[in-house]
């Protein structure tokens, strides 16, 4: 385990971040203005290059956060070294898959 | 002295079961911290997936999608997702929490910090109730 | 003067096997602990095992759980307890070896490897001279080796690798107070996802300890010390 940077830190340095992006993305998809309701409010949102990078940004941090919390669940039931490098691969595997998907959906409406 | 012969029963292994870290009985403060924090996380980890699943109707067009946003304005999934701004309050609240005790910060304050996480999600749930219902 | 019900869990390999709870109506007076009451059962029932040594709360042998909460019985008073039934049952997470005993060896398996010396420098007496032949006071170590923090554990309670409480809070106390001891081979032996990052900040540890040693505290001071980098 690297001497500093190990995967609690990601964790809670993640979850720093989506403090901040969680609360902007959901004020203004649900709160500020009444919100992107419609399909043509979330494409215009999009379309600006800042706000598709946070969201990119956005999309990477809870997908790491949520899946390193899995893993750490799954590692808590005492599994075998064996066993924890083979969920963390399939986790790794699912987020980055996740991540994709997010990815060809922005750039289908945007 | 003990018989050659004797054979000492082995010891009855701890159950080890997965739901074990769930107890409610004789928590403290700090104990019911960790039970939220994990299963508000849970739910959380399983809105993202449902969430991604919603928002693939932007990719079927604007029609598809405004057909979506109009099934989601019953009063019941509105309740949820109250509900589900409480997890958020609550697990991004306490995760600060534990941030700031990893860093030796606050730790003999824990129990108090604990019960202002809660507080200050309530409150923030409760107005977010009010804008959103 | 009072009589309370007492549910004792009885378990025998072989013989008490699953286990059971035994019940006793006890007449209690205002300055019984659980352990008393464990003494006088046992006159009537030699088979009920427990461990027991100082009576007073500083060996931490008679860890046990009262109601649910991990406890020393020789200094848990039955009325402050203020329940009409009182539940015995061994210490969690460990292997049971009869009614209230629990196997000690996994908790030493983790505790002894950290080296943590059996003594610090004392705070108390700040003020007084020691005699010239003294150089300076020392104490103790907090640490009765109850293992009631690895009970209260809800990550002990799933994993039985993670070091466990007490003995990070041994790692902590080397770290803060060496006495020659290596500090950077017990952080080495600390810094994994077994060690200080498993814990889950629960608190239950020091919620338990019958004795200041603050567990939970203990884990949160390894962390920081890893994170600042300071024995690099």
């Amino acid at each position: 385990m690297s001497r500093r940077l190990n995967t609690w830190v990601w964790q809670a340095l993640s979850g720093l971040l989506l403090v901040v992006l969680l609360a902007v993305h959901l004020i203004v998809n649900h709160f500020a203005a009444g919100g992107l309701l419609t399909y043509q409010q979330v494409v215009a949102y999009l379309s600006n290059p800042w706000v598709l990078g946070l969201e990119i940004l956005f999309l990477a941090t809870v997908i790491f956060h949520a899946l390193a919390g899995v893993r750490a669940l799954v590692l808590d039931t005492g599994v075998s070294a064996k066993t924890a490098r083979a969920v963390t691969a399939v986790l790794v595997v699912l987020g980055l898959l996740l991540f994709g998907y997010g990815v060809w959906l922005f750039a289908a409406i945007v | 002295m003990v018989s050659e012969t004797y054979q000492r029963p082995e010891p009855r292994q701890p159950s080890r079961r997965f739901g074990d870290w769930f107890r409610l009985r004789g928590r403290s403060a700090g104990g019911w911290a960790f039970v939220l924090h994990r299963l508000t996380g849970l739910v959380l980890v399983f809105y993202l997936f449902l969430h991604f699943y919603f928002l693939s109707y932007l990719a079927r067009g604007p029609e598809a999608y405004a057909v979506m946003v109009a099934g989601m304005k019953s009063l019941w999934i509105t309740v949820l997702e109250v509900g589900l701004i409480a997890a958020v309050l609550f697990h991004g609240l306490n995760g600060l929490r534990l941030m700031l005790m990893s860093l030796n910060i606050g730790v003999e304050q824990h129990e108090a910090m604990f019960w202002g996480t809660v507080v200050l999600s309530a409150l923030l749930t409760a107005v977010a109730a009010v804008l959103m219902l | 003067m009072a009589t309370v019900t007492f549910k004792i869990y009885r378990y025998k390999p072989g013989e008490i096997d699953p286990p059971r709870y035994d019940t006793f109506q006890v007449e209690v007076e205002d300055h019984t602990t659980v352990l008393d009451v464990l003494e006088m059962l046992r006159l009537d029932d030699p088979t009920l095992t427990y461990r027991h040594s100082c009576h007073h709360g500083s060996c931490g042998t008679c860890g046990m759980l009262v109601n649910g909460k991990e406890v020393l019985a020789c200094v848990t008073n039955v009325l402050a307890l203020k329940t009409k039934t009182v539940v015995v049952e061994p210490l969690r997470n460990a292997p049971l070896v009869s009614d209230l005993v629990v196997d000690m060896t996994p908790f030493f398996e983790k505790y002894e490897p950290i080296g943590m010396p059996y003594v610090r420098a004392s705070e108390y007496l700040p003020h007084s001279q020691p005699p010239e032949e003294v150089g300076s006071y020392m104490r103790f170590e907090n640490c009765l080796e109850c293992a009631l923090c690895l009970s209260a554990c809800p990550v002990v309670a799933t994993d039985p690798d993670y070091l466990g409480p007490a003995a990070l809070a041994a790692a902590a106390r080397v770290v803060q107070e060496p006495r020659g001891q290596d500090v950077h081979g017990v952080l080495a032996l600390v810094d994994n996802e077994k060690g200080c990052w498993r814990c889950h900040a629960a608190m239950e540890c020091s919620a338990a300890c019958p004795n200041d040693v603050n567990p939970g505290g203990m884990i949160m001071f390894l962390r920081e010390t890893l994170l600042a980098g300071k024995h690099k």
